[in-house]
């Protein structure tokens, strides 16, 4: 079968395959009050989560209709699958400039906007010179257009410059990167962007592995206001560090922050060699900021980590509403005894069983990798669930939730049902072949629809839950009795995350928060868990004041969106379906009030105009 | 370098070509091999080859859109790389193209339609979703991407890539369905 969809997908088009090969994200529109009627009559609100956070580029302007975006982008809600739509490639005609001229020369120099990204006008520097501009449509036909180069205020022009394109009606400014721009330095690259003004730093990962008893699980860390600080004094202390062009294809980073220069999504990946691989648009650059600088911020953020232990949430046994909303932690263990191997091994398929439990049928098992399949020097880092999110027993499909990652202690484990090995050079021990790999029952749980699956030799957080179950948001929302009920119900897919974008809207005016931040993510998460006894009711919202929050799915067809209603309710909605949970007005006002002072993140040009 | 002076060159028989199509598409052809290969010598050596099998198909052809035509080269010696090696050794590997493969996996149109019957009508349904879902379906199963690589590629969340996927794939199960292949 593998071979034939091989062949199969060798037929697709040229034309798909540059598409795909060349694209560029493009800005996306969301019109909220377009969304909630879709909402309300098709069954679509489609949004994605997961922008950096903590605070904002200053100075972008006019996001009325066209949302300014790092990280990553938002889903119009025009474009869902539930609608049978017509085939969506953007026309010439109705691209943005920016995303017509996605590459400019200017001086020899070349130029791109990675994300179109638009600057306002009050930013705007010095003219520097006019050029004209090539793009190719659809049909390949190549399309000029004269554009003017001007510079922004307190940014080098060899980091990033403004284009203004004179055909452009709406005279948008915007912001373009040098595509092979090598500064001498971090300090030359942080002094030419104006980081002191321009830079944002966003959400920091690592992955982190466990002791193997079973009570540990691990999540994505999420940054906060101490590792923000060693981050930027790591910054600030690497001024020296040296500049050289860096080759993406080869490193593995241990850590990674996210962050946004003149509202571009910027990455850094620090490697264990100690250097930091800074990714602005689509030109990375390392920089040689030496493995001393990368071990005590490693060490910082362990320890950080190592604060916030909170124990393993046992389903099993807890059935707490709050599941699906708090983060957990972890500790680190890393074994001493593995050593990094080669990636020529190719990771081995179909499992296969010790001879003592062959049975007459054999089982196909299969587990599922979505990890880059390089070679790790930090695999003991990742948990198991993290590596292998679906494992395929006899073509039934079990999957991890890897949002909340739910670890299975050894009292709930059942029968073995299955035992057997498993080649994954990624994982391995020293002078290891293979990992033993158990698939226990889940005491009092069909076997069909949830397993425990780990490593038997304990490493990689033991075993975790991997469940058959399919997500069903609508009927969930529909048979729920109480907001607490649907949080439990919904523990698969549901969660407020830093990173949720959120939307305001007053008097019929909106306005966006690029993510919301730990801080205004608590309170949120505290809302729900002090009003989960509140009954779920079939009400539509008010018109007055409102107060949007996506929320983390995965593997859910229907997104869903809350919200907050001044009427005292708080809204849940899933396809057709809305649910209506009564607060009461005053915990509104009480809790905007404390949402207002929170660090949520707001654009300058759109002060934070409920506080 | 533009791909059309680069096709110009190759007809002059310039071999500073192929050093342009090192340049320009290189790293996107290794990725593309060592996607599918999961070894880097092999990988190479399949970036080479293609070189070579551009060097002797142009002339006479000359691929309009260039990109795509060196991708289809390194894809297709990939996998026949893969397929060598896999017929030495009794090795599969975890290949984001299983994952269709799963959804797929309890059809049996394998009898009823050629696999280069099936890829035309996977390209139709192609142009039935919208550009993003397409270019994320595209990158995983043409490209054999990582989901992080191509989160970052169309700026969007991990998360928001698999859920994009598994649509996608549910989607072309219901097309697969309405043509009468499945």
């Amino acid at each position: 079968m593998k071979d034939y969809l091989f062949d199969a997908l060798g037929e697709i088009s040229d034309s798909h395959i540059t598409e795909a090969a060349e694209y560029k994200p493009k800005i996306k529109v969301l019109n909220l009050k377009r969304v909630i009627s879709l909402a309300a009559c098709l069954a679509v609100v489609a949004v994605s989560v997961f922008a950096v956070s903590n605070y904002v580029f200053p100075d972008f302007t006019e996001p009325s209709t066209e949302l300014i975006t790092w990280g990553t982008t938002t889903v119009a809600g025009t474009q869902d699958s539930n609608v049978q739509c017509v085939p969506t490639v953007k026309k010439w005609e109705q691209r943005d400039y920016c995303s017509r001229f996605s590459e400019i020369e200017i001086s020899g120099k070349k130029y791109d906007a990675y994300q179109p990204v638009q600057i306002g006008e009050n930013r705007i520097g010095a003219f520097i010179g006019e050029v004209e501009c090539k793009g190719t449509d659809e049909n390949s036909a190549v399309h000029t257009a004269n554009a003017e180069i001007f510079e922004i205020k307190g940014v080098s022009a060899d980091g990033a410059v403004a284009v203004r394109f004179k055909d452009d009606t709406e005279k948008l400014y915007y912001v373009y990167f040098q595509k092979n721009f090598l500064p001498e330095n971090l300090g030359e690259m942080m002094d030419k962007f104006n980081f002191s003004e321009n830079f944002a730093v966003g959400e920091a990962h690592r992955k982190v592995s466990y002791n193997a008893d079973g009570e540990n699980l691990g999540s994505e860390y999420v940054m906060d206001d101490e590792v923000y600080e060693a981050f930027t004094a790591l910054l600030k202390n690497g001024r020296e560090a040296k500049a050289e062009r860096a080759d993406t294809e080869y490193f593995s980073e241990n850590l990674r922050i996210w962050g946004s220069v003149l509202g571009h999504t910027c990455v850094f990946n620090f490697t264990k060699e100690g250097y930091l691989f800074l990714s602005i648009g689509s030109n990375t650059v390392r920089y040689n900021t030496g493995v001393q600088a990368y071990r005590s911020f490693l060490s910082l953020v362990k320890t950080k980590e190592a604060a916030e232990i909170t124990k393993g949430i046992d389903v099993l046994t807890t059935t707490s509403h709050t599941t699906a909303m708090t983060s957990q932690g972890y500790t680190v263990e890393i074994p001493s005894d593995y050593e990094e191997r080669s990636s020529d091994i190719p990771v081995t398929s179909p499992a296969y069983i010790p001879e003592g439990m062959k049975t007459e049928i054999q089982p196909e098992i299969h587990l599922f990798s979505t990890a880059p399949a390089k070679s790790y020097d930090g695999w003991e880092t990742w948990d198991f669930s993290s590596c292998y999110h679906q494992i395929s027993v006899n073509g039934v499909t079990y999957t991890a939730d890897t949002i909340n990652r739910i670890p299975v202690s050894s009292e709930k484990l059942g029968s073995v049902l299955y035992e057997f090995e498993w080649e994954d050079y990624r994982y391995l021990k020293k002078n290891d072949k293979s990992f033993t790999v158990v698939i226990y029952e889940v005491k009092g749980t069909d076997k069909e629809k949830a397993v425990a699956v780990g490593r038997k030799d304990g490493l990689q957080g033991g075993y975790f839950l991997y469940s058959a179950y399919i997500p069903d948001p609508v009927g969930d929302l529909k048979s729920c009795k109480t907001l607490g009920d649907y949080c439990e119900k919904s523990v698969y897919y549901f969660s407020v995350q830093s990173s949720s974008w959120v939307t305001y809207e007053q008097d019929g005016k909106e306005d966006t928060i690029y993510s919301l931040g730990y801080e205004a993510r608590n309170l949120i998460i505290e809302l729900i868990e002090s009003n989960a006894d509140k009954k779920a009711e079939i009400r539509t919202s008010s018109t007055g004041e409102r107060l949007q929050f996506d929320t983390a799915f995965y593997n859910v067809e229907d997104v869903i969106s809350a919200y907050l209603c001044s009427d005292g309710y708080f809204y849940i909605s899933c396809g057709t379906e809305v649910r209506a949970f009564n607060i009461g007005t005053y915990k509104y006002n009480k809790f905007m009030k404390k949402f207002k002072g929170s660090t949520c993140v707001w654009t300058p040009e759109h002060p934070c105009t409920i506080g | 370098m533009e791909d059309n002076q680069i096709i110009s060159m190759l007809f002059q028989r310039n071999d500073y070509a192929l050093k342009e199509i090192a340049l320009k598409y290189g790293k996107l052809l290794f990725r593309i091999s060592e996607n599918i290969l999961r070894c880097k010598e092999d990988s190479r050596e399949c970036v080479n080859d293609t070189y070579l099998v551009v060097w002797n198909k142009i002339p006479p052809e000359n691929p309009d859109p260039f990109i795509a035509f060196v991708c289809k080269i390194t894809r297709n010696l990939s996998i026949k790389k893969l397929r060598d090696r896999n017929a030495q050794k009794r090795s599969g590997q975890t290949l984001p193209i299983q994952e269709l493969e799963n959804s797929l996996c309890d059809c049996s149109f394998q009898d009823k339609i050629n696999a280069r019957e099936l890829g035309r009508v996977i390209d139709r349904f192609l142009d039935t979703v919208d550009e993003e879902s397409r270019v994320i379906f595209i990158k995983r199963y043409w490209f054999s991407d990582e989901i992080y690589e191509i989160a970052q590629a169309v700026g969007l969340s991990e998360s928001n890539v698999y859920q994009k996927l598994s649509r996608t794939r549910k989607k072309l199960r219901n097309y697969l369905e309405k043509e009468g292949i499945i």
